[in-house]
């Protein structure tokens, strides 16, 4: 009928425990993005409709709200995603890519175009976006190599499915410092950071269990 | 929302620590931004607290938007726990958020300070926040807020070296010893401020979050772990720490920072640690290690 069903959704599947819960959730992203590729682990406090995973959608609860806007970076997302983060948050649908805060991408396939998203500017580089990109999982995939802030020597991230050109689109992302967007990855169990400030050194092909830390 | 607690008392009717969750999520996002861009200050929009500025709000801010029920607080002003300030901060979120306290730094998750870094090395488990007063190292140089954000973005620090070196010429070497300027991961310029120079060592590294709110500035900017932090020199000058002559006239301890405390109107004064707990601690180690003497010399 009218799509009773979506509008349905979107009021369920929010945390339980608003305040306890977003306040667990920070503390995992912001460990993540203090110490850029470490895998932190975090409990699914949400039960949102696909293809948000919950740990996606406790992202949006946690750091999202009117104050802010965001954007679903791929064509296939449907609406239900949509009206649940509107719902559920209260933040606005940006009418454009560029002009977005948070950004929602499923799996990798749309991240090489990151020059065109909001990056703030010399004076003001906190004014960019955020990305918030599911990926299968940290176990397989490329293997990235990571220097910088919040890594001690240096730090090994596996990643599924990001495309070809990700190597060099985060190296311009990296070269625009203190500009540029900052990625937060997500599984199905865990967070992992990748800020403007950490520099991708290495990428490799090599299959091995990521190393996992942290809870 | 009233709270049904297990001896059947109803809590009052404030926010988990104080604040309320927009503005909790607010600060959260200024500091996920200040964790991406080390050293920069992030501006964001300071509550009225209920408590003067000065009194660190700031830093209560950021503390109260990242603090959770399985945190330990400790609260240390001048490096000690039991200050009018420390405690009064500790009785605050002992009641809004109900966490556990503690005055051992190897015991808190989360640290909460003004003037001092604890002697003891933090781990990667805790976190710092420093309540800051004047977060703009630029500051006394240029006043106008549209100035220094463009002296930060074009990274245009000589300003910044030609004071220091002004100190030299004054006074053989660079005079400054609270709020040392830094740079923060080879890019920005950072106040430690109102630390003494002497901790600015352990912020290089530093295996802790170390996160920074200045409540009447409106700023937040942060330290990530295992993270540059030098202290501005020069070749010729190069930075030196406090040294002082005598050790802790409490605990015997050398390399720690201390205080002078004035016994009498005589002038009489001895010098003793500004951190509280490692004082006690050494103090206890002191003793122990005298009684495992007086046992050995019993016994032999
Ligand atoms: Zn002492």
């Amino acid at each position: 009928m009218m799509g009773q069903l979506p509008m349905k959704d979107a009021y369920e599947g929010g945390f339980e425990n608003p305040v306890f819960d977003s306040q667990n959730t920070f503390r995992a992203i912001m460990k993540a993005m203090a110490e850029p590729g470490l895998i932190v682990f975090c409990k699914k406090m949400t039960m949102p409709p696909n293809p948000l995973l919950p740990l996606t959608a406790a992202a949006f609860l946690t750091l999202c709200d009117e104050d802010v806007s965001f954007y679903l970076a791929n064509e296939s997302i449907n609406e239900a995603a949509k009206n649940w983060i509107k719902f559920q948050t209260g933040a606005r649908l940006a009418s454009s890519l560029s002009e977005a805060g948070f950004i929602f991408v499923d799996s990798g396939r749309s991240l090489l175009n990151l020059e065109v998203l909001a990056h703030g500017t010399d004076e003001c580089p906190d004014r960019s976006a955020t990305l918030i990109v599911q990926t299968n999982g940290f176990q397989t995939g490329d293997e990235f190599i990571l220097e910088g802030p919040g890594i001690k020597t240096r730090r090994s991230l596996f990643i599924e499915g990001l495309p070809e050109g990700f190597l060099k689109a985060w190296t311009k992302n990296v070269q625009r410092f203190p500009c540029g967007v900052d990625i937060l990855f997500v599984s199905s169990d865990g967070f992992a950071g990748l800020p403007r400030s950490t520099r991708i050194v290495k990428k490799q092909n090599i299959k091995r269990n990521a190393n996992v830390c942290c809870g | 929302m009233n709270d049904e607690v297990g001896d059947g008392e109803v809590l009052a009717s404030y926010n988990f620590a104080y604040l309320d969750e927009q503005t909790k999520r607010m600060i959260r996002r200024a500091i996920l931004k200040a964790i991406a861009i080390p050293g920069y200050q992030v501006p964001f929009a300071s509550r009225e607290m209920p408590m003067p500025y000065g009194w660190g709000t700031g830093g209560v801010q950021v503390t109260a938007a990242i603090i959770g029920p399985e945190d330990t607080l400790k609260v240390i002003d001048q490096g000690a726990d039991d200050t009018t300030n420390a405690v009064s901060i500790r009785a605050f979120f002992a009641k809004t958020a109900r966490v556990k306290t503690t005055m051992q730094t190897g015991k808190a998750t989360l640290i909460q300070t003004r003037h001092r870094i604890p002697e003891e090395a933090l781990t990667n488990d805790q976190i710092l926040v420093y309540q800051v007063p004047i977060p703009e190292p630029l500051r006394f140089l240029e006043p106008r807020e549209t100035e220094t954000r463009k002296m930060h973005g074009l990274e245009e620090y000589g300003l910044m070296h030609v004071k220091l070196y002004e100190d030299i010429a004054k006074n053989g070497h660079i005079a400054t010893t609270y709020a040392y300027p830094v740079k923060v991961a080879g890019r920005y310029v950072m106040d430690p401020s109102p630390t003494p120079k002497f901790d600015n060592p352990k912020m290089n590294q530093c295996e802790a979050l170390q996160l920074f709110g200045a409540g009447r500035e409106k700023r937040i900017y942060a330290v990530p772990p295992y993270t540059n932090v030098v202290s501005l020199d020069f070749e010729d000058h190069p930075f030196e720490v406090t040294k002082f002559e005598e050790p802790c006239a409490l605990c015997g301890s050398e390399g720690a920072y201390l205080d002078e405390v004035i016994l009498d109107d005589k002038g009489h004064k001895m010098f003793v640690c500004s951190d509280t707990d490692y004082c006690e601690k050494q103090q206890r180690k002191k003793m122990q290690n005298l009684g495992e003497e007086a046992k050995q010399r019993a016994f032999s």
